[in-house]
Formats: structure tokens, C-alpha cells, sequence
């Protein structure tokens, strides 16, 4: 941001209504030198001085994807960080020693429960990477303290959970990225043709992914005093402690939280959040939900069918990942591509889009658009039936049934 | 199969193989056409609420329930309401059953229960939207335990009914979750009114919002939604 | 001043304008007034307030007007402040914004004013703007000229490429390679014609930018003109790559026994010398008939064409032809051929062709047995993680133990392991091999892979 070198436009025909729009100025007022998009709370509450150039972020779940994300947002020159926050004792030492390693002070605070982090005003942004049962929760709660949030895929558990997320952010204004680094990057193979317009109109795209997560009852273990438990399990169902329960390995057949319906959709929402990302982006539907989702139980495959006639098959026999079926020889005008802003990759284009308040390039809803192409196919799966989906209801319409898989009741004391 | 799998569920605890659940899993599956075989499974499933079966085994029978449960099971999940161990797993039921006897056995348990389950409980009805506990939910933004005026006020901004925006509009929290929470809520009643056509409601209680200096994000989307009302 | 006074006040202010709002005025008129407040924040001394400001501008009060009044101001504001309005009119997408645009353009000096310019410009702009945005691209500031680049790939127009094609005929060298690749990256196929006379320039960058350049948008009737590329390209490596453009070309023949059909249609018009000079290129695309005329040029007296037909063969692009380079390992007269062909075979050993994973690592291990250097051997095992079964893990382990061998092997193991597929349903006997790697190899990015891999945890490659 450049310096704010020549002065505010001073007149304006609505004398009275300018008056009272300026009596909305939030605060006691920025100083007039103030970037003019960077927010001001960049250091500080509403009453103190001007921005800086930093963004003051904290950190909650730094296990695996999370002590990747803290280190790309900790490398970061335009990153003050200051906090982290895990239920595991461990973890959570070890995501300090880095931080105060990086900083050469003590000065990051450890948190095991991330209300109290959330309850600081310093903070501008946090970065949530606990097990996915917990993402809506912390995200939401993080807007209505005025938070904005990078929040690892696959964004939500289950269906409803989506449009509470996004209808927090665009409340409170605030910037919230998910987390699939992949859409952009892993897929540009199969983006770029069908936006340059080499393959035609785009009929339909395949995406090879699996499994579904599965019922969980495994016996109780020892419990360390190294986990909050309690905490850890959150607003899913209480069970008893087991290691494999809470392992935070990248597994979906067992032995991983992300194999167990209480945390996770399993393969279908942890890689399905990138190939159905990757896929809805390169046929261009990530701003939709499918309106209808086919079951096919000869050959137990999946059509979702998009406004517009395009369709997104799940697991097609003999058809290979992210195989997109065009219109031969036809010529159509290529559309710009969108990208990341700033610098940095997808954490760099959320810090850019924190200075600028602009969308990020996994902006919420496409995240949820994503992951709700996850959870109808495995309602689908589970029911061993097609579906129609109302996307503006967020219902299944006149299917009683169906609609009991938009949510789960949450385990007290937590509510969305 | 099926009676195997129930009579399995006595003795099901945590580290018992899946089998029954499967078996159980796969009745449901087979009788979605049979009005007559899902209420006898729902009339099965339920007798092992009453019954002593492990706290996991009522798990398993809960979340069949949520599934299946019409407003013939309700007696025995509002039962398990007030058990600490239960309470949960039984409105995971109760709060996807569709049954308006489901809501009224919530609204029925609020008045025997406190602390978290009485948190959970109002969390259901407000996921549940129900309108008509909105006159109960409305006292409970001032309860002395500020989970429960915390979770009420979540709640009333679920309901978004003219007497939850009022309840909302009106309460003064001290507790700052429970001010966050009041002030969330009043946001969600406030689009819902913009969105049905109801700016001058809505007005209202953004008016009100701003009245108690409220932090600067809330100004912000206050800001955003005067804006929304002035837009066409 | 007491922040509730202040709200107050402009609540007050408010609801006499939401009352004169509501009697009844029309949808325009709600909109003007809405752009009113609008602009009211953008002047704000909040830069939250701003932001605000330009969150509606992107999204809010549409119309032309609503537009013009927004990019009205773009005069008035300073610098950062034209810089997030541009940004914000850019993404709002209409372009009865240009003009005020254009006209900041011609009156800032701000380097970054100028770079959101012509940022915006690439999505709000037309054809009129070509010469500008192709005047940047030649500019002498780097960031200016990928901003410019990349605006004028995404400018709307069907007139726009042939635009860019008359500001083409009448650059330097430079600056043509350069708007070629602009016509590539918009899939300008009516530019084709200008891209295949290109391709005979007297200028090297500006025939690899047109090879590179067809690679991407020439169909099968293109190919033939493109083989003149090839011919004019110099021997060495601008030939080589000309040859793979000409390949990536024809591999987008959806079947793969037609990939060939334009080359091979094309040869006989072509001089004698120049279709030995070709054998190269058909050697790249491969299939039957390909195959016959590059074994009739091996099998000739003639050196040069013998020499051009070993070189096309090892240039096959799958395993289809592995009989009969192992012919050619054990029977060529030269050295150079014999290396050649083996490195082909290794090359081609593990490639996905139809063939099964057992199938593919016997092969490599054929080709192993017949490597007389240890380069070839580590090349080989370098190959060996392109086919993903526990087979090529237990293949690999006895090479951990050769000092000569053992970074290779280890660095194999941990490429297998990195896939999870492999890796888990094998996870006893990936542990015992990363645990061997440990303790083996002296690369420590390979020991670090290994401790993750036998945690079950990812590696992101850097």
C-alpha cells in the first residue's frame, strides 16, 4: 500500500446526507494517512492509532495441515503472529517454540481453548486446521468476533453447516478462505483447456475419489494428559478415548479421524474437497450446487447434474479422474481465468484479500459449493438413491428423508 | 438377522464388532418401502432406550432413530433428555425427526434440565426453527448462566419470528458471548426482514444495534445493512 | 466525541432519507440514492469504512449509471484509494467504466495507479485498447508489461486478435515472439495462418515463439505447414523442441493410429534429405506405419539414414518399440547407437502404455542386466518409482546396501512411498524399507521424507 498522498475529495452536494454517513465513521477516526484499504485494526482495537502493514493472525488445530499453514503464514513479512491454539499439549508447545524461534522472543501465547483466542481484539485473522467436525463452529464464531479466516477444506460436516458459514462472513464482511491449494494448483491440466475454450462447451467432467467415511466403535484407551478430550471431541457424539480415533493421519479406511463419520466425510470430502473443486472450477459451476444428483446402482456411480445441463459423474466406471467430455471441433471464446492475488500462493491470495478486503480465490462459498457436491453424493450413497436438490431452499425437496442428513444435532454445549 | 442384530445390542459396548449395526443399517435400507416393517424396527429400536443396554448401544439406536424415528418414538428419547449421557445422542434424534411431537418433547424438557443439556436442548429447537418456543426462549436471554442466555439468544436468531427479534432487540447482556451472541442474533432477524420486503423492521433493529456502541465490525455490517435497505 | 452521539446523528439522518425513500420512489431513484451512500463512504476517513465502500461497488446498485458515478471518482480519490476503485470496477465488469479509466491512465504518474489501469482494462476494456496495452508489453518496466501481457489475453473482442496481429507486423523480433504468445494464451485459432509464416522467420525467437505457439491451437491440418518449422529451425536444440511442438500437436489426434496420418502425408513433399531430417519428428509420434519406414531407414546402407532411423527410434514415445531397441543395444556397430537405444529403453520401460506393472519392471530389469555403466544403472533406478507396486519396492532394497547404488535406491523407495496407495496396504514392509533408507541414505530432505512417510504424514514437494 502506497502512501496516502493527496487528500480526501472534500465537497459533495449532499451536505446533510454526507453528515450523517460520516457520523457512521467507525470510531474515533482513522488518520487521514491511513492506507486506504488495509483495515485498521491491524494492530490494535478500534481506538488506537493507524494500521500497519502487518496482519496479526493466530492459529487454531496445528497438526498436520495445520503446522503446514502456520508456516506459510509465519514466513510471511506482512504476518505478525501471535498465537496458537490445540487441544494437544504437544502440538501446541511445538507451534509455540516455532513461532517465538521465528521471532526470537516468548511472545506467542498458547491457548487450549479457542474462545479465549478468539476473544482478542489484537487479532485480525486466524487460520483454522482442526479435524473438520469443528470448521463451521470456529469459523462462524470467528466472524462474529470480527475475525477474517483461512479455514482448511473440506470447510464443513455436513450440509447446513455451509450456508451458516457464509451467511457469517458476509455479514460481518469478512474475508474467509478455504483451504484446497490444489484447485488452482494441481489442476491446471484440465482448467485450462476447458476455460480457453479448446475443448468446446464442457458436457460433463469425471472425478475419481473415495471412500466414504465409516461407523466408528472403537474401545476405550488409556486417556493422556496430553489431549483435552473433551474438547477434542467438541460438538460431536462423546465416545471414549482411542488413539486411532483422533489420529490426525492423512488415511480414509480406518485408523484416522478422517475416516469416522463423526469428523469427516472420509476420501469423499478430505480429496474430494480438491478433485470436485478442481473439477466444478474447470467446468465452471463452482458458483452453483448441483440440482440434482443421479444414483446409478447397476454400476453404483453418481451424476450430479448442474443448472445449464452440465454434469459432474462420481466414480464412472472405466472413466479416469477429472476427464472432461467437451464438443469436438467447436470454437468458443476463452475466458479469463481467475488466480490468486498477491503473492504466495492461496495463503498469500488470502493476506492479499485481508489488505483489500476484496474475495479470495476459494472465497467461502465456492468451498461450500464444493464440499456440498461431497455430502449429497454420500446422502445419495447411503440412501442408495437419486436426489433433487434445491439449492436456494437448501432442501431436498419433498423428500422427508433426505433432509434428515442436512445436519446433526451438536453435542452441548456447543451450537453453531 | 434383524433380531440377531437387536438382541446383539444388550450386550454392544465400545469395541464391539459392527455386525448388528450393519444388520440394523441394512433393515433400515430394505424397508423404506414397508410402512409396516420401519415401525416395527422404530418400535424395536426404541424398547432399548427403556431398556439397560450400554450408553453405546443407545448411540447406535439414536442415530438409526434420527433416520427413521416418526413421533411414535418420541416418549423414549425425551426420557433419555435429562440423563447426562443420553441427552445428546437423543436429540440427535429428536431434532431431525420431523414429527411436531418432537419439538414439543424439547420444549417440554427445558424446563427439566440446566447447565449444558439445558444449552443443548435450546440449540435443537433454535436448528429446528421452531417458531412456537420463541415466547419460552425469550426469558432465558437474561438467565443467570450465560451459556443458556448465550445458546437462547443463538437460538431466537434462528427462530427470526417477530417475537425473537423483539426478545433480541430488547435484551441488555452484560457477558460479552452472551452480548455477541444477542447481537448476531438480531443481525439474522434483520436479514430475514430484508429479505421478505421488511425494511422498516429492519431499520428498527439495526437502529437498536447501534445504540449500544457496539464493536466495529458489527458497525460494519450494521453499515451494510442500512445500505441493503436503501437499495431498491 | 461519544460514538453513540455519533450514531445518533446519523441514524437520524438516515431515517428521514429511508422515509422519503419509501413513499413510493421508483427503483432508479432507490438506486441513486444508494450510489449517494455509497460514494459518502468511499470518501470516508475509515479505511474499514472504504472497504465497505468498495464491497458494494463490486456487487451493489447496478446499472450504467451506477458505473459511471462509481468510476467518476476515480479522479478524486488518492492514489491507493484509485487503486482499490479500479480494482473494485474491474471486478463489478462493466465497461461504461473505461472511459474514466482511460483517463486516469493518461493523467496518473503512480506506478501502481497505472498497473491497476491496466489491470482493469483487461476486463472492462476493447479492442481500442490494444495499442496501449501492446505499447506496455514493449515497455522497459517488467510489472507494467506481464500486467499488460495478461490484460490483453483476457480483452473481449472478436476483433481484437487481428488487432494484436497488425501491432505484430510491425514490431521488432522481440516484441512479435512476444505477441505470439499473447495469441496462443487466447486460443486465437483465425491467427494460425500468421503463426505458420512465423515459424519460417529469419528470427530463432520469434520461430520458437510460433512453434510453441501451434503446439497449442495447429489441428491436424496445420501440421504439415508446421514440419517447414521444423526444417527451418537450426540443428541442435531449437530443432529438437521444434520437433516436440510438432509431436504435442499431433498427440491431440484423439486416436492414436491417426497421431502420424498429417506427417506421413506430408513427407513425400518434402526433398529426399529433408524427409531423413523428418525421420526425428515421426520417431516423437510413433504408431505402425511410422515404425515401418524408420526400421526400413535403420536397415540402410546409407549411414545418415541408418544414423537419422536409430535416432527415431529412440525417440518413440512409448514401449511399443522395445524389441527392437534391445536389437539395436545388441547388434549396432556404433557405441553411440547402442547407448542410445538403451537409455531409450529405460526411458520408455516404465511408461503407461497398455502394459501391466510386473511387465514394466521386468523390462526395466532387462535393461539393468544390459547397462555396462553405472550411470545407466542409476538412471534406471531412478525409473523404477514410475511403477507403483511392492514388486519394485523389494527390487530396489538390495541396491540400498551398493554405496554406488544407494542414494538412487533410497530415493526411489521414498518417491514409491510418497504414494499413499502403494505405501499402506504395504505398510509393514514400507516401514522396514523407509527404516533402511534412515539409516542408509545421506540426503536429508530423502531421511526426512522417509520419518513422515512412516507417520503416516504427507510431503509437499517444494
Amino acid at each position: 500500500m502506497g502512501n496516502n498522498s493527496k487528500s480526501l475529495r472534500n465537497s459533495s452536494p449532499h451536505s446533510s446526507r454526507r453528515e450523517f454517513i460520516k457520523k457512521t465513521s467507525l470510531g474515533a477516526g482513522a488518520a487521514i494517512s491511513a492506507p486506504y484499504v488495509i483495515t485498521s485494526n491491524a494492530l490494535g482495537a478500534d481506538d488506537v492509532p493507524p494500521a500497519s502493514d502487518r496482519i496479526v493472525m493466530g492459529g487454531v488445530g496445528i497438526g498436520n495441515m495445520g503446522r503446514g499453514d502456520q508456516g506459510a503464514f509465519l514466513g510471511r513479512k506482512d504476518v505478525q503472529y501471535v498465537a496458537v491454539c490445540d487441544v494437544r499439549t504437544n502440538a501446541r508447545e511445538e507451534a509455540k517454540r516455532k513461532v517465538d524461534d521465528k521471532y526470537q522472543n516468548t511472545d506467542c501465547t498458547e491457548y487450549n481453548d479457542f474462545r479465549e483466542l478468539m476473544g482478542r481484539t489484537d487479532i485480525d485473522a486466524i487460520h483454522v486446521a482442526t479435524p473438520d467436525h469443528w470448521h463451521a463452529l470456529m469459523v462462524i464464531e470467528a466472524c462474529r468476533n470480527g475475525k477474517d479466516v483461512y479455514c482448511q477444506k473440506p470447510e464443513t460436516r455436513t450440509l447446513a453447516e455451509g450456508p451458516a458459514m457464509v451467511q457469517a462472513a458476509r455479514r460481518y464482511s469478512r474475508v474467509v478462505s478455504g483451504g484446497s491449494q490444489r484447485v488452482l494448483q494441481d489442476y491446471r491440466k484440465t482448467v485450462e483447456p476447458c476455460w480457453n475454450g479448446e475443448l468446446g462447451t464442457i458436457k460433463s467432467i469425471n472425478v475419481n475419489v473415495g471412500p466414504l467415511s465409516q461407523d466408528c466403535n472403537l474401545p476405550a484407551e488409556t486417556q493422556p494428559d496430553t489431549i483435552d478430550w473433551d474438547l477434542w471431541l467438541g460438538p460431536a457424539p462423546w465416545a471414549p478415548y482411542n488413539k486411532a480415533r483422533c489420529d490426525g493421519n492423512f488415511g480414509t479406511s480406518g485408523g484416522s479421524w478422517r475416516s469416522y463419520i463423526d469428523y469427516s466425510g472420509g476420501g469423499m470430502t478430505d480429496w474430494g474437497a480438491h478433485h470436485f473443486g478442481g473439477a466444478t472450477f474447470a467446468i465452471d459451476v463452482r458458483e452453483l450446487q448441483p440440482e440434482e444428483v443421479v444414483y446409478h446402482e447397476d454400476e453404483n456411480y453418481l451424476t450430479f447434474r448442474y443448472p445449464g445441463g452440465k454434469e459432474l459423474t462420481h466414480n464412472k466406471p472405466n472413466t479416469g479422474n477429472m476427464v472432461v467430455v467437451g464438443t469436438p471441433g467447436e470454437k468458443i471464446d476463452a475466458k479469463p481465468l481467475p488466480s490468486y492475488k498477491g503473492t504466495g500462493g492461496i495463503y498469500g491470495d488470502f493476506i492479499e484479500c485481508v489488505k483489500t478486503r476484496e474475495k479470495p480465490f476459494r472465497d467461502i462459498e465456492f468451498g461450500i459449493n464444493t464440499v456440498a457436491v461431497s455430502h449429497l453424493g454420500i446422502i445419495a450413497y447411503q440412501l442408495k438413491r437419486s436426489l433433487k436438490w434445491d439449492a436456494a431452499a437448501q432442501q431436498f425437496p419433498d423428500d422427508a428423508e433426505a433432509n434428515r442428513f442436512l445436519d446433526r444435532a451438536r453435542r452441548e454445549p456447543w451450537t453453531l | 438377522m434383524l433380531d440377531q442384530a437387536l438382541e446383539a445390542l444388550k450386550t454392544y459396548d465400545w469395541g464391539s464388532d459392527l455386525a448388528p449395526v450393519k444388520a440394523i443399517d441394512e433393515a433400515i435400507l430394505s424397508s423404506a418401502d414397508d410402512g409396516a416393517a420401519r415401525s416395527e424396527l422404530e418400535k424395536a429400536l426404541a424398547a432399548v432406550l427403556d431398556s439397560d443396554a450400554s450408553r453405546d448401544a443407545k448411540d447406535v439406536v439414536c442415530r438409526r432413530l434420527m433416520q427413521i424415528g416418526t413421533a411414535a418414538c418420541v416418549p423414549a428419547l425425551a426420557k433419555c433428555l435429562t440423563d447426562e449421557n443420553l441427552s445428546h445422542m437423543a436429540r440427535y434424534a429428536l431434532e431431525r425427526i420431523q414429527a411436531p411431537e418432537a419439538a414439543k418433547s424439547l420444549r417440554d424438557a427445558l424446563d427439566s434440565v440446566s447447565g449444558n443439556l439445558k444449552v443443548g436442548v435450546i440449540g435443537s429447537l433454535g436448528a429446528r426453527k421452531d417458531a412456537d418456543s420463541a415466547a419460552q426462549l425469550a426469558p432465558l436471554l437474561g438467565d443467570s448462566d450465560t451459556k443458556v442466555a448465550r445458546a437462547a439468544a443463538i437460538a431466537l436468531g434462528d427462530i427470526q419470528t417477530v417475537t425473537a427479534a423483539k426478545a433480541l432487540g430488547t435484551a441488555k447482556p452484560s457477558d460479552e458471548s452472551v452480548k455477541i451472541a444477542a447481537v448476531d442474533g438480531s443481525l439474522a432477524c434483520a436479514e430475514a426482514m430484508l429479505a421478505e420486503g421488511n425494511k422498516g423492521e429492519a431499520m428498527k433493529l439495526y437502529k437498536g444495534l447501534l445504540a449500544n456502541s457496539p464493536a466495529k465490525h458489527v458497525k460494519l455490517a450494521v453499515t451494510r445493512g442500512m445500505l441493503a435497505c436503501a437499495g431498491k | 466525541m461519544n460514538p453513540t452521539r455519533h450514531f445518533l446523528v446519523f441514524l437520524l439522518a438516515f431515517f428521514s432519507l429511508f422515509a422519503s425513500l419509501r413513499v413510493g420512489h421508483a427503483e432508479q431513484e432507490a438506486n441513486s440514492e444508494l450510489v449517494s451512500l455509497i460514494l459518502e463512504l468511499l470518501a470516508d476517513e475509515d479505511s474499514d469504512v472504504r472497504a465497505l465502500a468498495l464491497e458494494q461497488i463490486r456487487s451493489e446498485a447496478p446499472g450504467e449509471t451506477s458505473t459511471q458515478k462509481f468510476a467518476a471518482q476515480l479522479q478524486q480519490l488518492p492514489a491507493d484509494g484509485q487503486v482499490g476503485l479500479l480494482r473494485a470496477l474491474a471486478a463489478r465488469g462493466d465497461a461504461s467504466a473505461r472511459p474514466a479509466m482511460i483517463k486516469l491512465f493518461s493523467s496518473t504518474d503512480d506506478p501502481a495507479v497505472i498497473e491497476a489501469t491496466i489491470n482493469a482494462i483487461g476486463l472492462v476494456g476493447n479492442v481500442e485498447d490494444v495499442p496501449m496495452l501492446t505499447g506496455q508489453i514493449a515497455g522497459s518496466d517488467d510489472t507494467l508489461a506481464k500486467a499488460a501481457s495478461e490484460s490483453l489475453i483476457r480483452l473481449q473482442g472478436d476483433t481484437v486478435p487481428a488487432a494484436i496481429v497488425a501491432q505484430l507486423r510491425t514490431s521488432a523480433p522481440e516484441m512479435q515472439a512476444k505477441l505470439i504468445g499473447v495469441l496462443a494464451r487466447r486460443r486465437a485459432l483465425d491467427t494460425i495462418p500468421t503463426m505458420l509464416d512465423a515459424t519460417v522467420s529469419t528470427s530463432a525467437v520469434v520461430r520458437q515463439a510460433a512453434m510453441t505457439g501451434l503446439s497449442e491451437l495447429a489441428g491436424p491440418d496445420d501440421i504439415a505447414a508446421m514440419l517447414k518449422g521444423v526444417m527451418a529451425a537450426q540443428r541442435g536444440k531449437e530443432r529438437e523442441t521444434a520437433e516436440k511442438r510438432v509431436m504435442i500437436a499431433c498427440q491431440r489426434i484423439k486416436r492414436p493410429e491417426q497421431q502420424a496420418k498429417p506427417l506421413l502425408d506430408a513427407m513425400p513433399r518434402f526433398s529426399g534429405p529433408d524427409q531423413v531430417i523428418l525421420l526425428s519428428t515421426l520417431g516423437r509420434i510413433g504408431g505402425n506405419d511410422a515404425l515401418a519406414i524408420i526400421e526400413s531407414a535403420i536397415a540402410n546402407s546409407d549411414a545418415v539414414k541408418h544414423d537419422m532411423g536409430v535416432r527415431a527410434l529412440c525417440n518413440w514415445p512409448n514401449a511399443s518399440v522395445a524389441e527392437q531397441l534391445i536389437k539395436q543395444i545388441k547388434s549396432d556397430v556404433h557405441a553411440g547407437h547402442k547407448l542410445s537405444a538403451l537409455r531409450s529403453l529405460i526411458r520408455v520401460a516404465p511408461l503407461a502404455d497398455g502394459r501391466d506393472d510386473i511387465e514394466k519392471l521386468d523390462l526395466l530389469k532387462q535393461a539393468i542386466g544390459m547397462c555396462q555403466r553405472d550411470t545407466e544403472i542409476q538412471y534406471a533406478l531412478s525409473r523404477t518409482s514410475a511403477i507403483r507396486i511392492p514388486e519394485t519396492l523389494r527390487f530396489l532394497l538390495p541396491y540400498t546396501d551398493q554405496p554406488k547404488f544407494a542414494e538412487n535406491a533410497c530415493l526411489a523407495i521414498v518417491e514409491l512411498a510418497h504414494h499413499r496407495s502403494v505405501r499402506e496396504p504395504n505398510k509393514e514392509e514400507f516401514d522396514a524399507a523407509l527404516d533402511k533408507v534412515i539409516a542408509t541414505s545421506k540426503d536429508a530432505i530423502v531421511i526426512d521424507r522417509a520419518n513422515r512417510y512412516k507417520e503416516g504424514k504427507t510431503w509437499v514437494r517444494p
